[in-house]
Formats: C-alpha cells, sequence, structure tokens
C-alpha cells in the first residue's frame, strides 16, 4: 500500500482489504490525498526505531 | 454592562464572588451579545439560554444563601459540540449527530460546572475535529474575527471556542487537541489555549478523533483564566483508562510573574525554518524579551522533529477510521465529503505503520524528555502562517510553499504525539493586523511552569489584551 503512486484499483484493493466495500465515487477524492499519505508511510517504513517499544497508549501515572 | 463580556474570568469571578455583579446579570450580557453578534460569527452551533439564565438565577440565589460552589461560581462558559452535555445535543459538528442528546455530561463538563461554570452553549468545530482550519458546511464556517475585509480561516478545529473568546461572546471555553486543535484556533484568533499533559483532564464524555492524541484544554483571553479552569478541570477520572492519578496542582497559586533564572530553550530546526518571516521574528524578539525579563533562554533543536508528520498521520487515520468505520459504512453521504475523505484515507494504514508510528512516538517523547532535562520550558511558534483566508489552499511557509492544513499542523502535532503541555499565548501582530502565537512547551505534568512562563509573558506584554475588529 505505500506505493508512491495510488491509483483508483489500488485504493479498491485497499478499501476492501479493510472491510470497506466504497463506491469509485466515494473513492475518486481520495486521489490527490493517496499520493501524500502513500510517502508519509513510506518515510514512516524508512525511520529507524532499532529496538525501540511503541509507546504505551494507555498509561496511567 | 456589555463591559462585561470582556472581563477576564479571575476579575469576573471575584467580583461575582463579592456579589459586585450578579451572575444574572452577566449571564444576560453574554447572551445579549451572542444574540447581537453570532449570525456574522458562528461561533455558536446551539445556545443554551434559558438553561443557562435559569442556572444564573440558581448560582444568585446560592451565593445570597452564602452556598458558592467554587472559583467558576457564575462564569459563564461555552464548550466545543464534542463535549457530551445532558439534555443538550451534542453534534460533534456533523449532521450524522445533528439530534444526538446525550444522557449525562461529559466528566470535565460536569467538573466545571460543580465548580459553578454556567454552559451558555455549544460551539461551533470541524466536524467530528478532523481538520485544522476551522471549515464546517454544516454550520457555517466560525468567522476568523480579525480581517473585517477578508474572510480568513478561524483555525480548528476548535473554531467556535476561539472565535467565541475572542469576540467576547464566551468568557472561556472548551476544546479539545489531536494534532494542534486548541492552540492552532487559539494563535490563528489571538487567544490563548492550553493543551495539558496527555492523561491530565478526563476524556470521557469526549467524542473521539484519535484515543491515543486526544487532549482536552481550557482556552480564554489570559493565562490565568486557563490556569483557573485546569484546577477545576484536572484529575483522575476511573470513566477514563488514560486519566492520571497525580494529584492537582493549585495552578494558580504558581503564577508568580516571575522569570528570573527560569531556563527556557527556542526550538529551532524545523521550528525555525518552517514559519514565515514575520511569525518566526515574532517569536525570536519574544525569546529576546523573556531573556530581557530574566530567563536564561538557549537554543535547542529537537532532532527527530521531522519524523513527527508521518506518525501523526499513521495514528490518526488508523484511529479516526476506527472510530468512524460504522457511520462511513451505513451514513457516509452525511459527512462533509473533505472529511470523509480524510477518514477514507485511513485504509491505507496497516497494523504495522500503526505500530511503527507509536515506536517512533517513544522516539520523539525521549527527545522532548531530553531538551526539558535541563531547561524547565521550550518555546516555539505555534503555525508557522498567521490566519490563511478562507479561499486559500496553499501556505508560503519559510521552507516552502504547503498546503495549508499540512501547515497548519506542522509545529503543534509534535507534542500531541510526545504527550507533553503546551500553551499558546499570542506574542505579536503582523502588519496586516493578523495575530502570532507563541507555544510554550513543558515537561509532562508540569502545566505549572508552562502557565507561569505564560502569565509571565502577559504580565510584561498586551498582546492578548487586543480586541479584533469583528468584536
Amino acid at each position: 500500500m505505500t506505493d508512491d503512486v495510488l491509483d483508483l484499483e489500488a485504493l479498491r484493493r485497499a478499501a476492501r482489504t479493510a472491510g470497506f466495500d466504497w463506491a469509485d465515487s466515494d473513492l475518486e477524492p481520495l486521489l490527490p490525498l493517496a499520493t501524500p499519505m502513500a510517502r508519509a508511510l513510506r518515510t514512516l517504513e524508512a525511520t529507524p526505531v532499532d529496538a525501540a517499544e511503541p509507546a504505551i497508549v494507555y498509561r496511567v501515572v | 454592562m456589555s463591559d462585561l463580556c470582556w472581563w477576564p474570568v479571575t476579575d469576573l469571578a471575584r467580583a461575582i464572588a463579592t456579589k459586585a455583579v450578579s451572575p444574572v446579570e452577566v449571564v444576560q450580557a453574554y447572551l445579549e451579545r451572542v444574540q447581537a453578534r453570532d449570525a456574522a460569527l458562528r461561533a455558536y452551533i446551539t445556545v443554551c439560554g434559558d438553561a443557562a439564565l435559569e442556572e444564573a438565577r440558581a448560582a444568585e440565589s446560592e451565593l445570597m444563601g452564602g452556598r458558592p460552589r467554587g472559583p467558576l461560581h457564575g462564569v459563564p462558559i461555552g464548550l466545543k459540540d464534542l463535549f457530551a452535555t445532558a439534555g443538550v445535543r451534542t453534534t460533534g459538528g456533523s449532521r450524522i449527530l445533528a439530534d444526538a442528546v446525550p444522557g449525562q455530561d461529559a466528566t470535565v463538563v460536569r467538573r466545571l460546572r460543580a465548580a459553578g461554570a454556567i454552559v451558555l452553549g455549544k460551539l461551533n468545530m470541524v466536524e467530528f475535529a478532523y481538520g485544522p482550519e476551522g471549515r464546517n458546511p454544516h454550520y457555517g464556517d466560525a468567522r476568523n474575527p480579525w480581517d473585517a475585509a477578508t474572510a480568513r480561516l478561524a483555525g480548528g478545529s476548535s473554531s467556535g471556542s476561539a472565535v467565541a473568546v475572542a469576540t467576547g461572546l464566551a468568557a472561556a471555553a472548551l476544546g479539545s487537541d489531536t494534532g494542534g486543535s486548541v492552540r492552532i484556533p487559539a494563535s490563528l484568533s489571538g487567544i490563548t489555549g492550553l493543551k495539558p499533559t496527555y492523561g491530565r483532564v478526563s476524556r470521557a464524555g469526549v467524542l473521539p478523533l484519535a484515543w491515543s492524541l486526544d487532549h482536552v484544554g481550557p482556552m480564554a483571553r489570559t493565562a490565568a483564566d486557563c490556569a483557573v479552569l485546569l484546577r477545576a478541570m484536572a484529575g483522575y477520572d476511573a470513566a477514563d483508562a488514560s486519566a492520571s492519578v497525580l494529584p492537582v496542582p493549585d495552578y494558580p497559586a504558581a503564577l508568580t510573574g516571575e522569570l528570573a533564572g527560569l531556563r527556557i530553550g527556542l526550538l529551532r530546526g524545523l521550528f525555525a525554518t518552517a514559519p514565515a518571516p514575520e511569525v518566526g521574528a515574532a517569536v525570536e524578539a519574544a525569546a529576546a524579551a523573556l531573556a530581557g525579563a530574566g530567563a536564561v533562554v538557549d537554543e535547542v533543536t529537537l532532532e527527530r522533529a521531522g519524523e513527527a508528520g508521518p506518525a501523526a498521520a499513521a495514528i490518526v487515520g488508523a484511529e479516526a477510521l476506527a472510530f468512524h468505520a460504522g457511520w462511513l459504512r451505513t451514513r457516509g453521504s452525511e459527512y462533509d465529503p473533505e472529511v470523509a475523505s480524510r477518514l477514507r484515507l485511513g485504509v491505507l494504514v496497516s497494523g504495522v505503520h500503526y505500530v511503527r508510528a507509536q515506536q517512533v512516538r517513544g522516539r520523539l517523547r525521549e527527545d522532548v524528555d531530553a531538551a526539558l532535562a535541563r531547561r524547565d520550558v521550550l518555546v516555539a511558534p505555534v503555525t508557522p502562517v498567521t490566519a490563511p483566508a478562507v479561499a486559500d489552499r496553499d501556505a508560503a511557509l519559510g521552507d516552502g510553499p504547503a498546503d495549508v492544513r499540512s501547515a497548519l499542523v506542522r509545529l503543534t502535532r509534535h507534542f500531541n504525539l510526545s504527550g507533553h503541555p503546551a500553551c499558546s499565548v499570542p506574542c505579536g501582530f503582523t502588519a496586516g493586523g493578523l495575530p502570532i502565537g507563541m507555544q510554550v512547551v513543558g515537561r509532562p505534568f508540569d502545566e505549572a511552569t508552562v502557565l507561569r512562563v505564560a502569565d509571565a509573558w502577559q504580565r510584561i506584554t498586551d498582546w492578548h489584551t487586543r480586541r479584533p475588529p469583528l468584536a
């Protein structure tokens, strides 16, 4: 899901994989947003985190 | 008595407590002002006029009977329309919840009422808090009050909260901040807004955008007012698994006005290159003024600052889609199309992305902790640009053009990921008369020092006392 340029078919596949059966008219407006998002996710994949544990979401201090 | 609507919460509460003014008089003044001005400003989605007057009469009676409720007795406030209010619709700025009436108050609302606050109404916001610009096609955009000629963004998502406070339509307000939604509208609308530490204020009864990033905070005209509200709001809540058990300090008592010896780090790197020249210059001048008042100011860089954007996008994308999945399946056409697209984009975020973003988040927190190890607070611009025109889709940043939405969150989301407290205070105006905001960032659960610096800043400057032309 992190190709830098995503087309409608890629969005259809991603939506179906996530359990959503959206119409093309729902997905087409995503196209201008999808490429920057894919780039952000690619950057995230490339960010070194070493052995860092994920931040604890619910931390009671 | 319309001047009552400009009194700080601290003065108003004192005047009510000493019976110099009555809560009924105060609430009537605010309601008259709301009626006269809000059609143009669109700060409110729902005005609770009758209920507020009834509460004001009860407050007066309690006061006369020697039974004041607390430090906010009779003070009228507004609530971003995602805080549950018993018997009053809570729309989340959406059509989907246009007629949703909760059965009980959110914890923070209950606490503010217990401290004596009177709820004037529910404030405009970006639909489901998903966006920093302040646009809302269902209820109309709250209008930035600083430019009478050009319609400008109020900032979001707590747009109505900022506009109501900036224009004297509420003495103070509540907002929520997932990527900057308290600080951004505070900055663009020229008021003071605090995002407390994650866990300091209960989120129970607050419509979520992204559970692990959502913070609830006060918005007011002064840091001293924010201190009074935070004291009343904060504290452990069994209904919120993230709420801290740490005791709540006496924030107003921490406001000594003293800056001498405080160690302040002026953030550089992204925080210095992204801002437009007028914004960067104002914050640098503010840092110099703080040094002139006795603080020890140096420069510091957050090495991993550039990693915040992708991490925030993955976390918000996944959590927001998870919350909205049901409605997106059955009522997708009722969303603002732009918000629906942002939500749907979450399908691109995999489980691995989400966890990796949480790993990055831990490192970002360490980065901020390290910067604060030898400093009391950090300061930086809130937004790299001042309020863009409503028609603008791009903004000119110091390091190049960017779309308005990503520009506005560029310097704020870092502290949602790290969880550190951050307060936006006005620190200047552009030549065109638009407010510039500076954020003061502190150690976890050290809102007292953050507010102390913000308050001391407001004792030596008057930026926060200016009134916008549309007020």
